[in-house]
């Protein structure tokens, strides 16, 4: 936030410093749906209480991204440790079936990149995408080489514009891959009311049974085909391995150390890397972890959210490591697990 | 201007879709004071925003040809503020009841006031939760016997028009839905005011609200005294204040640079071009 103070002003952008987490959100809400690309910023509780406006934003199909940089909780729980306890909230924290995209950069220099990815993902598809980082990877100092803006490449959403659609211009259309055109406010011709409420797709409330179960498709066909843009999952290890370990987030270091000294033991193991954590749709992670016969997942927290998203997909049974004393893992403690189920 | 020109005016405004009120219900009034306010200004309909939240009188976007934007309870200061941050060009109007502006967005109240943006805020105020048929409201008056208060209401209500005044809304003016060509002049004013107007707009739920009624109102109100002067604050919060007669008019302006403004003269201090911006944050890591 201080530093965003300092830099946005610079090209013509705005921070804002608000009451609250609630009016945070609303007011990124209200700045995106005006045709801005907006995020916020927050730790759990701050994402606990945005949670009604994420539920908005799916429904009436507003971009934004909201970063949270997850704490050891629940409630105030440990404000200075770190946990990744925030995965089930960020996925799923909202009444209703709402769409969303939930992504973890897995070091300093990812969160560059993966936060224009968020960016790209919010605008293309018009949902909420929550940006998961936590107090290990927020606080630490890393040397990175510098960022590359060659490699970035920015997605403005799809804009209905001045003249199309004869006046019959519906919001909410049905399409192929869900995303309909997004009248800016200003844009003749395109007046709609952007709404929580359920609507036809022409943004009337509307709540029949067969609106609210095609609207309902329509939203999640976004998440399907939101696929074909997620960032690649990184591997590292051996091509053949049937051991496989899979990490999210600010575990990718400890557990990518461990890889290699399990490795340098003569232990065969394939790592995976990946970025989007929700949702997970065929032909994305599952796939390729389904190239090993038994996958560790190591999460900080108790009830290995992750391992949960995968095995609803996934051959069986994976192998949690669940650490949830405020700390991150160390290489040592992940190498030991390896060990053991090798 | 014809008579029959006005009316199509008018209609321009309109959109096909029907009010959900009940008969008789004072949103009705505010409605049309709403539609005669923009054409009387000629606004464009691509160019006005309506930001509601929850309760039977958040449902007025819909009514209105504009761009709207219909969120959840109680937010519609942070929503309203953002849609205006981001395109200052727009006009946006916040409209609301007493329950999502006083209840759940009272929090908000405050900030968005002190913050000033240039947009207005039309509390359609009935004393009642009506959507949900009839519980008090934190305007329902001390005594007041609703279906969640059955032996009379315990808390004594809060005082829209002072909070306003102390909290720096730089407009502050009371409204009443039976009243409407000086309805459409508050309107009138409160929009072209530069900053955070707001109009608390009494307006009566005929169906769940047999004491605070248009037959009560029309015996109780009066215009804010000619001598009035709205500049004094302290004069302003006299007239809040009063509770044998509920006065009508404009209680309180003054000159403050809205948020726009203030946010361009910071921007003005640094701004640089987005080339030269990038090479010195990344020459950071080189």
């Amino acid at each position: 936030m201080e530093f965003l103070a300092t830099e946005l002003p610079k090209v013509g952008g705005i921070m804002m410093q608000v009451e609250d987490e609630i009016a945070a959100l609303g007011m990124a809400l209200g700045a995106s749906y005006a045709g801005k690309k907006v995020m916020t910023a927050t730790a759990g509780p701050g994402l606990s209480l945005m949670t009604e406006l994420l539920g908005l934003a799916g429904m009436a199909e507003v971009p934004v991204v909201v970063a949270d940089i997850q704490r050891a909780g629940p409630s105030t729980g440990m404000p200075t440790k770190t946990e990744q306890g925030d995965l089930n909230l960020a996925a799923f924290g909202a009444h209703g079936e709402s769409p969303r995209i939930v992504i973890a950069p897995i070091n300093v220099e990812d969160c560059f990149y993966t936060t224009v990815t968020a960016f790209n993902l919010a605008e293309r598809y018009q949902v909420p995408v929550l940006l998961l980082s936590d107090q290990a990877l927020a606080t630490r100092n890393e040397c990175i080489p510098k960022p590359d803006l060659a490699k970035v490449k920015v997605f403005d959403r799809l804009v209905h514009r001045d003249g199309e659609g004869n006046n019959n211009y519906l919001r909410y259309q049905y399409t192929e891959d869900g995303v309909s055109p997004m009248a800016l406010p200003g844009t003749p011709g395109g007046a709609y009311v952007a709404t929580g409420l359920e609507h036809s797709e022409a943004g009337r409330p509307r709540y029949d049974p067969v609106t609210h179960t095609k609207m309902t498709e329509k939203r999640f066909r976004k998440l399907a085909r939101a696929v074909a843009d997620f960032p690649r999952v990184d591997t590292y290890g051996d091509a053949g391995a049937e051991l496989g370990i899979v990490s999210w987030g600010s575990t990718l270091g400890a557990v990518r150390e461990a890889v290699e000294r399990a490795q340098a033991q003569g232990i065969k193991i394939l790592s995976f890397y990946p970025r989007v954590l929700y949702p997970l749709p065929d032909g994305y992670l599952i796939d390729q972890l389904k190239r090993v016969k038994r996958l560790i997942v190591p999460e900080v927290n108790s009830q290995g959210q992750f391992a949960n998203l995968i095995e609803q997909r996934y051959r069986g049974e994976v192998i949690r490591y669940n650490i949830y004393g405020g700390l991150p893992f160390r290489a040592g403690e992940i190498l030991k697990k390896i060990e053991e189920v090798a | 201007m014809s008579e029959s020109t006005a009316v199509l005016a008018k209609a321009e405004y309109k959109s096909e879709v029907k009010p959900t009120w009940c008969p008789g219900c004072g949103d009705f009034g505010v409605l049309r004071a709403v539609y005669e306010a923009f054409d009387q200004l000629a606004y464009q309909t691509k160019d006005i925003v309506l930001v509601s939240g929850i309760g039977c009188s958040s449902r007025i976007p819909y009514f209105v040809s504009s761009y709207g934007f219909h969120g959840v309870h109680g937010r519609v200061l942070p929503v309203a503020t953002g849609i205006k941050v981001a395109n200052p060009d727009l006009h946006v109007v916040g409209m609301g009841g007493d329950g999502d502006a006083f209840s759940i967005g009272a929090g908000h109240l405050p900030h968005a006031m002190r913050r000033n943006p240039d947009i207005t805020y039309i509390v359609m105020d009935n004393n009642i939760y009506g959507l949900t048929k009839g519980q008090t409201s934190p305007t329902s008056h001390f005594q007041f016997k609703t279906k969640s208060t059955p032996f009379g209401n315990l808390e004594d209500p809060i005082n829209p028009m002072a909070m306003a005044i102390v909290c720096g809304a730089t407009f502050v003016a009371k409204g009443f839905s039976g009243k409407a060509k000086e309805l459409t002049d508050l309107f009138l004013k409160a929009i072209q005011h530069k900053g955070f107007s707001f109009v608390d707009v009494i307006s009566p739920c005929p169906t769940f609200n047999r004491v605070d009624t248009f037959k009560y109102f029309a015996e109780h109100v009066a215009p804010v005294p000619d001598d009035h002067d709205p500049s004094d604050k302290m004069k302003a919060l006299g007239l809040a204040y009063k509770t044998d007669t509920h006065y009508l008019g404009v209680y309180y302006q003054a000159e403050r640079a809205p948020l726009n403004q203030r946010l361009a003269l910071a921007r003005q201090q640094v701004e640089t071009d987005r080339q030269t911006m990038l090479e010195e944050l990344l020459a950071r890591f080189g």
